[in-house]
């Protein structure tokens, strides 16, 4: 080293810029590098405060090679002090190339073939960290040959660079897009065409709301309004795929039933439908306003929210028209596990919930102008649908779209408790 | 141990106040950082080289974004432990 400072020369200047004797000087500087030696030896590592710290490291044994007569030896496993500078230290010495920073190349996985090949600048590094007690021999080697290949690396850096600052933010966006993309393709089969046109003007108008992360959140809130009554039954297990599994069962469990109390039960299935559906529709208008923040998320989104409600609305049609029987099976099922003494407290409650059912209705358009046309229509809905299904269309729905929702969000319908959870405050 | 504590240290072994101590441990500091902001080296007795060196620019993969990354030619400080310093963790080992 041609600038090497001798310890004295080092002595000699502390203790003149601090006016001590160099005997005093030399004690400072040893003290304090026996402390770093002590605390090494206590705690395995030390540190000088806005210098650096060291710490033992385990070198595990290795083969090399005998620099005198070539013959290769095993270097023993030992123990090595390693200095890790700090930072303000790093910046200070680093102040001359302070103002470079690190960019992303263009290339990809091919890069690293391209390693090995374009820059042998590369492996002469990486050897120097293995070897810590060889360290200076090979910074000696390694400069040589480093000024050729670095020439090479100006070359090819800049147009890589320029190309890579480019198309960092596809690469970026891409990967997000393509992930939402996978989930909510799937719950697009299950929508109708009718009721997408409908949900989908409104949907747009109200988005205000941030919280567009909660992907993941959202669905299970569409679910929850629905599950939550349905979870009474224990109907879930036949309703694997879609509604007439589940109707042949409960058919059977009709018959065996009395069809006395369904009627009871059937105006209480009704009603709760109303409060459902009123519940979903605010929830999942705030969700679509959340979306809208990121444009292509936000539409994959609204499609998942629509082809939900859709499918959903389409079922009740379905289990309303074709299904009444399988309605009031389920009823009388609850009313079984109940006992008739609660069917009469039952009847009272439906009335209470009646009265809710009138006040949310009346309540929920009054706050958002866009919610109410679509309140009005679910209303509407509901009505033509307990008119021609007077009674049981709710349960049925209850179940599949717990079962259908976990089925499109998730994936797996054996995942609705998820979302009956999430509902319980419902 | 933390500065505090290697300044009371320090102080103890040398008679100062703990205030003088401070300044004199901030001037080495300073000292030797300045020798290797100007490339200069220097060794402690029994304890190990230290000396700044200019590395230079690679490409490392960066997982993140998976593509391969340039980091700049930089300085960086080095250093070398002794071989008192070696033997002294090592010894009972062997």
């Amino acid at each position: 080293m041609i600038n090497k400072v001798t310890f004295a020369e080092l002595i000699k200047s502390y203790a003149e810029k601090n006016e001590l004797t160099h005997k005093q000087a030399e004690q400072v500087v040893r003290s304090l590098f026996s402390f770093v030696v002590d605390d090494l030896d206590k705690k395995g590592k030390a540190n000088i405060t806005n210098f650096g710290s060291f710490e033992l490291k385990r070198v595990a044994a290795r083969m090399g090679i005998n620099p005198q007569n070539g013959e290769e030896i095993v270097i023993p496993a030992h123990n090595k002090v390693a200095f890790k500078p700090y930072k303000a230290l790093e910046e200070h010495v680093n102040q001359q190339f302070a103002d470079l920073e690190p960019e992303l190349l263009d290339e990809e996985a091919e890069s690293t073939t391209k390693k090995s090949s374009s820059e042998p600048t590369v492996e002469p590094r990486f050897t120097p960290s293995f070897d810590n007690e060889i360290e200076e021999e090979q910074t000696n080697v390694e400069k040589p040959t480093s000024p050729v290949p670095s020439n090479y690396i100006d070359e090819v850096l800049p147009s890589d660079t320029d190309e890579h600052i480019e198309q960092d933010p596809f690469g970026i966006n891409s990967s997000p897009t393509e992930d939402v993309e996978k989930t909510e393709t799937p719950p697009v089969f299950y929508a109708t065409d009718s009721f997408q046109a409908e949900d989908k003007e409104p949907d747009e108008e109200i988005s205000d709301n941030d919280d567009v992360d909660d992907v993941e959140n959202k669905p299970p809130f569409f679910e929850l309004d629905l599950p939550d009554l349905g979870d009474f039954d224990d109907d879930v297990t036949p309703t694997s795929e879609e509604s007439e599994p589940t109707v042949v069962v409960r058919t059977n469990i009709k018959n065996s039933v009395s069809d006395d109390e369904n009627t009871n039960e059937g105006k209480n299935s009704n009603e709760p439908e109303e409060e459902l559906t009123i519940d979903k529709k605010p929830i999942t208008k705030e969700k679509k306003a959340k979306k809208e923040e990121n444009p292509i998320i936000t539409w994959l989104l609204l499609f998942i929210l629509i082809a939900v409600v859709a499918g959903g609305i389409w079922y009740f049609f379905f289990r309303s028209n074709t299904s009444t029987h399988t309605e009031v099976a389920k009823t009388t099922i609850q009313n079984n596990e109940v006992s008739p003494i609660i069917n009469s407290q039952e009847a009272d409650i439906v009335e209470f919930n009646e009265n809710e059912v009138s006040n949310n209705t009346a309540n929920k358009p009054t706050e958002v102008d866009n919610q109410i046309t679509e309140t009005e229509e679910t209303a509407k809905e509901i009505v033509s649908s307990n008119e021609s299904s007077s009674i049981n269309s709710y349960v049925i729905k209850k179940d599949e779209w717990m079962w259908d929702i976990s089925r499109t969000v998730y994936g797996k319908p054996a995942l609705w408790p998820l979302i009956f959870e999430s509902n319980r405050t419902i | 141990m933390n500065k505090a504590e290697t300044i009371k240290a320090l102080s103890e072994d040398l008679g100062f106040t703990q205030k003088r101590t401070e300044d004199l441990y901030n001037n080495l500091v300073h000292q030797l950082s300045e020798y290797l902001a100007n490339d200069k080296s220097f060794s402690i007795p029994e304890f190990g080289s230290f000396h700044s060196d200019v590395r230079d620019a690679y490409k490392s993969f960066n997982p993140h974004y998976r593509k391969m990354m340039l980091l700049p030619t930089k300085k960086v400080v080095r250093f070398s432990q002794s071989v008192a310093l070696k033997d002294d963790f090592n010894e009972v080992e062997l």
